[in-house]
């Protein structure tokens, strides 16, 4: 066995390349299972409302029209009408953008402090680590939804407010992963190797500590979505959020509550809708947690 | 009489493309009351063999014979049921990596105890008890009354792999089929464990050794198996076979054992590799009365133990200094202070010099490039995201070389280990163990550094890529006049490598001097002790 100079060396058994596969590929596709693809499809249906309800609606969520009241699906436009003659197909489309703006909102702040928050606690010393770490375990001891209650009722309802209580009770769950990620990565032995290099602190932390990090934040975040929903949605049920007349879906269940037993369509289509995209962002986010496991673990 | 008969042995595992053969047409004699040894690198199939003996593969393999017989009996069909009866009483074994093999849970003394308790061998607690505490005894486990209520944690990697043994003995079997029962083990320790074996064999134990070291398999193995991918290229007497080689395979793999008397030649083919003599008045690394303590939080509470007490060591341009020590020696920690990775308590380093220890960082950065790691595990000092070519880049980024500069560099450290430039867009994942270490001395390489600290750089790889790795480290040498510090635990290495050597044990450092002066002549008791629990390839 003698070494050819620039031949490389065939020591041992190299495992093979990786097979490439083209993005999109049809195979692909095919591996991802039916009730992720319907997820997804109504994801999308969500962001086309969003962005023009104007297209989906016949008419705007509040125009009133009393002649028309309580009109019952498909007699009064598509999914009736409610005690004031709005349509209510229409209201759940413009609804949409209020679900979707709290939810984004408020997860991406959430995100947003717990990654600063996490590394912080990860890279700072034991002090900082344990005054951290210990917040973190209060904020996550109580409900997300009763802490957003004490919140707003400390602030005052509003959709702003909406968003910041929900932001507040959704850091510790990105923060406590974060914090941990970034413990086994500042110990890494190729963190260590790149001190070596001469690298400087940030540069080390920015390249090495920090993609590794945040890993999981995207799927945590897009399950996280579909609890900021619902939770959205509770709130302004129980009067905190969004007041009326405003469409958003939890209002509107609230609103049409007491007409439940002769105009049931008013409460149920914004629930139909609530569940829909809650539990479309929750498939969607586990199947992407597991597809992350499961590459880990390859 | 033979124990264990085997023809045509053959074991597949399923792989993407078909069934993948690990072992074909396998033929295994041990006459009862000798040692017949299977030695072979990773990947021939040695284990799987063993592991067949022992009715222990994994569900997945498919596997046939023409004859498989233990203690006279077939057991080509036998179920599970006839394997539970089997093992422990006809085939005793014991596991790989004694580190890990113990349930942490439970006693040393319940670990040896279940297979007399599982075959009925002693009834009630007192007799079992009784049995184990003979069985430590015999074993060489000192106090096995204390021993025996001990759990792993609390016992020396020696007498967890002392106790896997005696619970591999404890049904008195016909065959004790031991995989590699002194890997991961200490030389001191190692030598115990195979004195303990052939002391098992005077007593007229049976024993099929697996192991990958050929020194291991000369010390106790009546006969050898030479296997390579699934075949066993060369079988006879130890001696012969050590000494006569037949095949080239054997003969390459014997050569590939860095010793003595390889030094200053080529591992893979002997052919003569010169150094130029290292330049002793140009000190490129001076470290003086280095002390650093730990502190251990332990059940007494805190106390401090020295993991590094009074080192002084120089290393001259283009020099190898190695330095040898047992695990908790103190190696490690000299090394990561050398890299400006710990501060000495005391004790200070310079590198051509300037201060390098006691500085602020900012004032020492710019020295970074200038010491270099290969370290013994190349996977994890890369960042999982990367390619071997941002790998490589990345000590060349500390030093301002970017752009097509850097790519260059790259390309040419790359030819430089001999992998070539297209590898530079691979994943190491999908490289070897051997390409792997050569990634990592590329990246090393890359700043043009004056020392490179090699920590167990070889200690992870099969013997013939280790050859590989200790001549393309001997060239690169040559080549660009570095100096090297070389930390193993392995005598025969450092003496290959080494031009000067330090002995370490317990933080000290014992003995120091050239390599062959302290190989040669030794002066201190440990170095004595070192050196005579090596175990020699019968040369």
């Amino acid at each position: 066995m003698t070494a050819v100079v620039s031949r490389p060396p065939s020591d041992a058994q190299a495992p093979p390349a990786a097979p490439r596969t083209g993005p999109g590929a049809p195979a692909r596709l095919r591996a991802i299972p039916w009730g992720v693809l319907l997820a997804s499809a109504v994801l999308l249906v969500l962001l086309l409302v969003v962005a023009f309800p104007g297209v989906f609606a016949s008419r705007g969520p509040l125009d009133a029209d009393p002649l028309r009241a309580f009109l019952a699906p498909g007699h009064g436009g598509l999914l009736g009408t409610d005690q004031l003659g709005r349509d209510v197909w229409s209201r759940v489309v413009y609804g949409a953008r209020y679900s979707v703006l709290i939810a984004v909102s408020a997860t991406a702040l959430g995100v947003l402090a717990g990654v600063l928050l996490g590394i912080l606690a990860g890279l700072g010393g034991r002090l900082a680590d344990e005054v951290t770490a210990r917040g973190l375990d209060v904020v996550a001891a109580f409900p997300a939804i009763l802490l957003a209650i004490v919140l707003v009722t400390i602030v005052g309802p509003g959709i702003p407010t909406v968003i910041v209580a929900l932001a507040v009770a959704s850091v510790p769950r990105y923060a406590r992963i974060v914090r941990a990620e970034t413990h086994v990565v500042r110990r890494s032995a190729y963190v260590e190797q790149s001190v070596t290099f001469g690298l400087r602190r940030t540069t080390l932390v920015v390249r090495h500590v920090l993609p590794h990090a945040v890993v999981s934040v995207p799927i945590l975040a897009t399950i996280g979505l579909g609890t900021a929903i619902l939770a959205a949605s509770s709130l302004s049920f129980i009067g905190l959020g969004p007041k009326p007349p405003s469409p958003e879906w939890g209002a509107m269940l609230a609103d049409g509550r007491n007409y439940l037993q002769n105009a049931w369509w008013i409460s149920v289509f914004p629930g139909v809708a609530i569940v829909l995209v809650v539990v479309s962002v929750s498939v969607v986010g586990r199947w992407l947690q597991r597809r992350l496991e499961h590459r880990e673990n390859a | 009489m033979s124990v264990a008969t085997v023809r045509g042995l053959k074991i597949a595992f399923p792989g993407p493309d078909g069934p993948v053969t690990a072992v074909h047409g396998l033929d295994l004699d041990v006459e009862r009351g000798t040692c017949v040894a299977i030695v072979g690198e990773s990947g021939s199939g040695k284990t799987v063999t063993a592991r067949a003996l022992a009715g222990l593969l994994p569900r997945t393999a498919t596997w046939s014979a023409d004859t498989f017989e233990l203690a006279g009996q077939d057991v080509r069909d036998a179920d599970e049921r006839t394997w539970r009866r089997l093992r422990g009483r006809t085939v005793g074994f014991v596991l790989q990596d004694a580190l890990v093999s113990l349930d942490p849970l439970r006693t040393l003394g319940a670990e040896v105890g279940e297979t007399l308790r599982t075959h009925r061998l002693a009834r009630g607690r007192r007799a079992v008890a009784d049995r184990v505490h003979a069985l430590l005894t015999s074993v060489g486990v000192p106090e096995p009354e204390v021993r025996s209520r001990q759990h792993p944690h609390q016992l020396s990697g020696g007498l967890r792999q002392r106790g896997l043994i005696a619970a591999g003995l404890a049904g008195d079997p016909d065959l004790l089929v031991a995989d590699e029962p002194t890997t991961a083990l200490d030389v001191t320790v190692q030598a115990q464990i195979l004195d303990l074996l052939a002391l098992e064999k005077q007593r007229g134990a049976t024993i099929l050794l697996i192991s990958h070291d050929l020194a291991v398999v000369s010390r106790i193995a009546d006969r050898v198996l030479v296997m390579r991918a699934g075949e066993v290229v060369e079988e006879g007497a130890t001696d012969d076979v050590l000494r006569r080689p037949q095949h080239p395979y054997t003969r390459e793999l014997l050569r590939a054992v860095p010793s003595a008397s390889s030094k200053g030649l080529r591992l893979v083919d002997r052919t003569p590799l010169v150094r130029p003599e290292p330049e002793r008045s140009a000190v490129v690394l001076a470290a003086e009365h280095l002390r650093k303590t730990y502190r251990v939080h332990g059940r007494a509470g805190a106390h401090e133990t020295v993991a590094v007490d009074d080192v002084s060591l120089e290393v001259a341009r283009g020099e190898t200094l190695g330095i040898v020590g047992e695990s908790g020696s103190g190696k490690t920690t000299v090394a990561r202070i050398v890299l400006g990775l710990v501060e000495p308590d005391s004790g200070a380093v310079t590198l051509g010099g300037e201060p390098w220890t006691g500085v602020p960082e900012s004032r020492r950065r710019h020295l970074r490039r200038d010491v270099q790691l290969i370290a013994q595990d190349p996977l994890g000092s890369f960042d999982p995201r990367y390619t071997v070519g941002r790998i490589v880049a990345e000590s060349l980024d500390a030093v301002g070389v970017r752009g097509e500069d850097r790519r260059r560099r790259v390309a040419e450290v790359l030819d430089q280990v001999r992998l070539g430039a297209s590898f530079a867009d691979r994943h190491p994942r999908t490289l070897s163990g051997g390409q792997r270490q050569r990634v990592s001395i590329a990246r090393a390489l890359a700043p043009h550094p004056r020392l490179l600290v090699a920590d167990e750089p070889v200690s992870a790889l099969d013997v013939s890529v280790q050859a590989g790795i200790l001549d393309l480290l001997g060239e690169l040498q040559a080549e660009t006049g570095t100096s090297v510090l070389f930390i193993s635990h392995d005598l025969g290495v450092v003496h290959h490598v080494a031009d000067r050597v330090l002995v370490m044990t317990g933080g000290r450092v014992v003995e120091q001097g050239d390599v062959d002066d302290v190989f040669h002549r030794p002066q201190h008791v440990y170095t004595q002790a070192l050196l005579a629990a090596l175990p020699a390839p019968a040369a």
